[in-house]
């Protein structure tokens, strides 16, 4: 078992919940980045999800896109994401991390390699949204010869069958979408989404993590009724760019978000 | 020299005069065996006589298990062998630079993906045997296994293979060739003439029953190993919809009924074949036009856009969401929605809503909404970016893709839409010119109208396809879409296929003075064709299509699109290699909609 395997087995073992704040690797450069890591870690997050920018990041709203259009300009590759990594684990980082990346940038040199590469970094998972479980085979034997987790994901959308097969080919969590978009609006925990979570969590074998909309306190306590993890994404990618756009300490803006979506937990 | 890819071969000879006969009744290749173990094993002499035998057109190949590239190479030159054949079970290693041709064998077992892995980029085409024995064993090979593998690289198939058995494994496999040896045989090291020439009739005969066009026109998901379903999460069971609503509707006789009558009343099919005279005399070429350009709405973008607006229908779907780069696509979505009574959104580049105005307008006449994307380089892929991210938040609607591109099933459908314009346009030469033509030509941007025409003659593999992709200001320069020239696979909205890309993979921006060839992918179906070399894919600059717009303007009255005049541009830019000949181009839409542009270039030009 890997650290995240580890982390949300644990969570469930003892009835717990996490969040897990996502944030767009080389948002105002990779510095940044390390120093939120840290930050994240010390405000209380469970795990981190890095995205791995890309010029054409079909499932994402405009924060994100923004987002990625920015690291991008700053010269974030992926090659640079996994150095920072690294360094983060040489600091002593330990917030389990799952990647996540459009396919073209896993494919560009041999998945398996790449695979490998991302694993020596550090990183525990694998999240790519343009690969569902139709196209899943290569991924999944890429991240088993690495022991990374291949994540995939269940959508509203998803008939049954698919949320099945997608849980038990998922290690350390499967990625439930709570919300029928791309990232960036704001989801409602109405009934609907309450029972489609509930049912998600009891059709996956794994773990599940709720993402799509999350931004406050009370927006987690509301996933994690039935989620184990909740992801918060474009909230905090916009808050923090707003933070530095003032000239305000970005890792500092980090850290106290946490510490407030945190006092969402049970 | 021998061309191509050899498509019969006999292997195995010790005699002379069994070559002779085999060469005699139409073997484009013979083999020689140099394997010690093999009982078919030829001395260096004996195989140069045999090799010395043949004329210059057959495949002259050594079959050896050696795996040292100097020592073979040394054999074949004294032995006069114009192919290697290799069986051993070595690695690739120090024969990429090999000078001869190299066939490699590919057991038909689990290992196949490692070999094909391992030896693609050097091999002119793998040999599919049995997995178990070096060749020449008389083993048949499974054939479920080696359709999925001729599917995906150039193959000939081996193992087994005689008169009475080859036709049904050349319908099962869809090989690009056949290679036969021990079963051949009357005795040990003599063939029976009367069975290999029956073997080769029979063989020829299968292989020019559109054996290729099945191999290559596939249903999807694949294409070789290209297209697939890279889509996020939130559409698959849009798509999976979408993909049996089209199966049911293909077996449905009324559908296509209904489709053809629209196709006919309302969009003006068949649309005519033109010869164009007076360039053909002006180039020495016999260009003549399949007529796209007078369909309803002037492009062939109506043929699908009918088609998947009565596919939507069928499916009970109120809403449809579109992309568009030169705006004929959108027009053409606005158009069927209008006649259908379909709410329609179009999704348009800011750069081509500026250049392609005059389409902006109609859409909006014919009723549509039109969102001018102005997020990334502003053109067709930021178009398709938009147009996904809104199917994702309303999976819904159906999204009309527009070209032979995205996720499974959009490129077989897309193509299957098209498809009319080559079944037209073969029927239409033949009653015209006669026979077949000896070039076909068009434009490529996402591949819809030359999928379209190609599939009307990719089983005559005697005529050259052509697919013309945005050169630009020239490939060297950076500044174009040529996928082939400049790209490397990867995935882009929805497919593995060719696209442009930096070293980190992130997508390259693109240049062509045509919107609807300016975009870094290409369709994964002619990824295939490319990849078995049924067709081949060069470049015409924007200088070259200008040229060829106003030829055809003041030479035969046709304003032809400017992604057209890519196709009628390359064949005048190549007019030399194409004396006598005749070529087909598909002309695939009018060029109203680029007079600002083309005023504009010719202005600045004057100035
Ligand atoms: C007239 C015309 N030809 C060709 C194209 C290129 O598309 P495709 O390659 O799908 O035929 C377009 C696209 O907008 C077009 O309008």
């Amino acid at each position: 078992m890997n650290r995240l395997e580890q982390l949300t087995a644990s969570l469930r073992e003892h009835d717990q919940r996490g969040v897990a704040p996502y944030l767009t690797a080389g948002d105002d450069g990779l510095e940044n980045t390390l120093a939120e890591l840290h930050a994240l870690e010390r405000g209380g997050a469970a795990c981190v999800e890095l995205g791995i920018p890309f010029s054409d990041p079909i499932a994402d709203g405009p924060a994100l896109q923004a987002a990625a259009d920015r690291a991008l300009k700053a010269g974030t590759t992926l090659n640079s994401v996994l150095q920072m990594i690294k360094d983060y684990r040489a600091a002593g980082g330990q917030l389990p991390i799952a990647l996540m990346s459009y396919a073209n940038l896993l494919v560009r040199n041999k998945l398996g390699e790449t695979a490998m590469e991302i694993a020596d970094a550090g990183a525990n998972a694998l999240i790519v949204p343009d690969i569902p479980i139709e196209e899943g085979a290569a991924l999944e034997q890429a991240c088993a010869a690495a022991q990374l987790c291949p994540i995939f994901f269940a959508a509203p959308t998803s008939p049954q069958s698919r949320v099945v097969e997608a849980g038990q080919r998922s290690r350390g969590f499967l990625y439930v979408v709570g919300r029928v978009g791309v990232t960036g609006g704001s989801t409602s925990f109405d009934e609907e989404t309450q029972s489609f979570l509930k049912q998600t969590r009891e059709l996956s074998q794994a773990p599940i993590a709720v993402g799509f909309g999350i931004a406050t306190a009370e927006h987690v306590r509301a996933a994690t009724q039935s989620a184990d993890l909740a992801i918060v994404g474009t909230a905090l990618v916009r808050h923090l760019h707003e933070v530095g756009q003032a000239g305000g300490n970005r890792a500092q803006a980090a850290q106290q978000f946490v510490e407030d979506l945190v006092t969402g937990l049970k | 020299m021998a061309k191509g890819i050899p498509s019969v071969k006999v292997c195995g000879l010790t005699r002379v005069e069994d070559a002779l006969h085999a060469v005699e009744h139409g073997a484009d290749a013979i083999g020689v065996v140099t394997v010690e173990a093999s009982p078919r094993c030829a001395t260096p002499e004996l195989a140069r006589s045999i090799f010395e035998s043949a004329p210059d057109h057959v495949w002259k190949v050594l079959v050896t298990t050696d795996s040292d590239p100097q020592r073979v190479a040394q054999a074949a030159s004294q032995c006069g062998a114009t192919a290697v054949q290799l069986c051993g079970n070595h690695s690739a290693s120090g024969w990429s630079d090999f000078a001869l041709p190299l066939l490699r064998r590919l057991p038909v077992s689990e290992e196949a993906q490692a070999v094909i892995k391992e030896w693609q980029p050097m091999v002119l085409a793998f040999v599919l045997d049995s997995a178990h024995t070096a060749g020449g064993s008389g083993v048949t090979v499974d054939f479920n296994l080696a359709a999925k593998l001729a599917q995906q690289v150039p193959c000939l198939l081996a193992g087994g293979l005689d008169e009475g058995n080859v036709a049904a494994a050349i319908d099962a496999v869809h090989p690009l060739g056949v290679d036969a040896s021990s079963r051949l045989e009357a005795t040990p090291r003599q063939k029976d003439q009367a069975r290999v020439h029956q073997f080769i009739h029979n063989a020829k005969q299968q292989m020019s029953k559109a054996t290729t066009a099945q191999a290559i026109t596939s249903v999807g998901p694949y294409f070789g190993e290209f297209g697939g379903c890279f889509a996020p999460e939130t559409l698959m069971a849009s798509l999976l919809e979408l993909e049996q609503a089209w199966r049911s509707a293909m077996a449905d006789p009324g559908f296509r009924n209904e489709l053809d009558g629209y196709l006919k009343n309302y969009a003006g099919r068949s649309t005519p074949l033109t010869f164009a005279q007076r360039l053909s005399e002006e180039i020495g070429v016999e260009v003549w036009l399949k007529r796209e350009d007078l369909l309803h709405t002037g492009a062939h973008k109506l043929n699908n856009a009918l088609g998947q607006a009565l596919l939507a229908k069928r499916m009970g779907k109120k809403r449809i969401l579109a992309e568009t780069g030169a705006g004929q696509h959108g027009v053409a979505t606005a158009t069927v929605c209008a006649l259908l009574g379909l709410e329609c959104v179009i999704y348009m580049g800011a750069v081509d809503a500026a250049r392609q105005r005059p389409n902006l307008q109609r859409m909006e006449l014919l009723g549509a909404r039109v969102e001018v994307v102005e997020h990334g380089q502003r053109t067709l892929k930021d178009a398709i970016n938009e147009a996904m991210r809104a199917w994702v938040a309303d999976p819904d609607a159906h999204y009309l893709l527009g070209s032979a591109l995205g996720p499974h099933p959009f490129p077989a459908l897309v193509a299957g839409f098209q498809q009319v314009i080559g079944e037209e346009a073969r029927e239409q030469f033949e009653q015209q010119a006669g026979g077949v033509p000896d070039t076909v030509v068009a434009c490529v941007g996402g591949g819809s109208n030359a999928i379209g025409m190609f599939r009307g003659f990719v089983d005559s593999n005697g005529v050259d396809l052509v697919g013309v992709e945005a050169g630009g200001t020239g490939v060297k320069s950076g500044e174009h879409a040529a996928r082939f020239q400049g790209g490397i696979p990867g995935v882009l909205h929805g497919c593995f296929t060719w696209l442009l890309q930096d070293e980190d993979g992130q997508i390259r921006h693109t240049h062509s003075v045509s919107a609807g060839l300016d975009y870094a992918a290409v369709g994964p179906e002619h990824a295939q064709l490319e990849a078995l070399q049924r067709a081949r894919y060069v470049d015409a600059t924007d200088d070259q299509a200008l040229d060829a717009f106003q030829r055809l303007a003041r030479l035969e009255g046709i304003l032809p699109a400017l992604e057209s005049s890519h196709a009628v541009g390359w064949v005048i830019a190549n007019r030399e290699d194409l004396q006598g000949q005749r070529v087909l181009v598909n002309l695939s839409g009018r060029g109203d909609k680029d007079m600002e542009t083309v005023m504009g270039i010719l202005s600045g030009d004057q100035a």
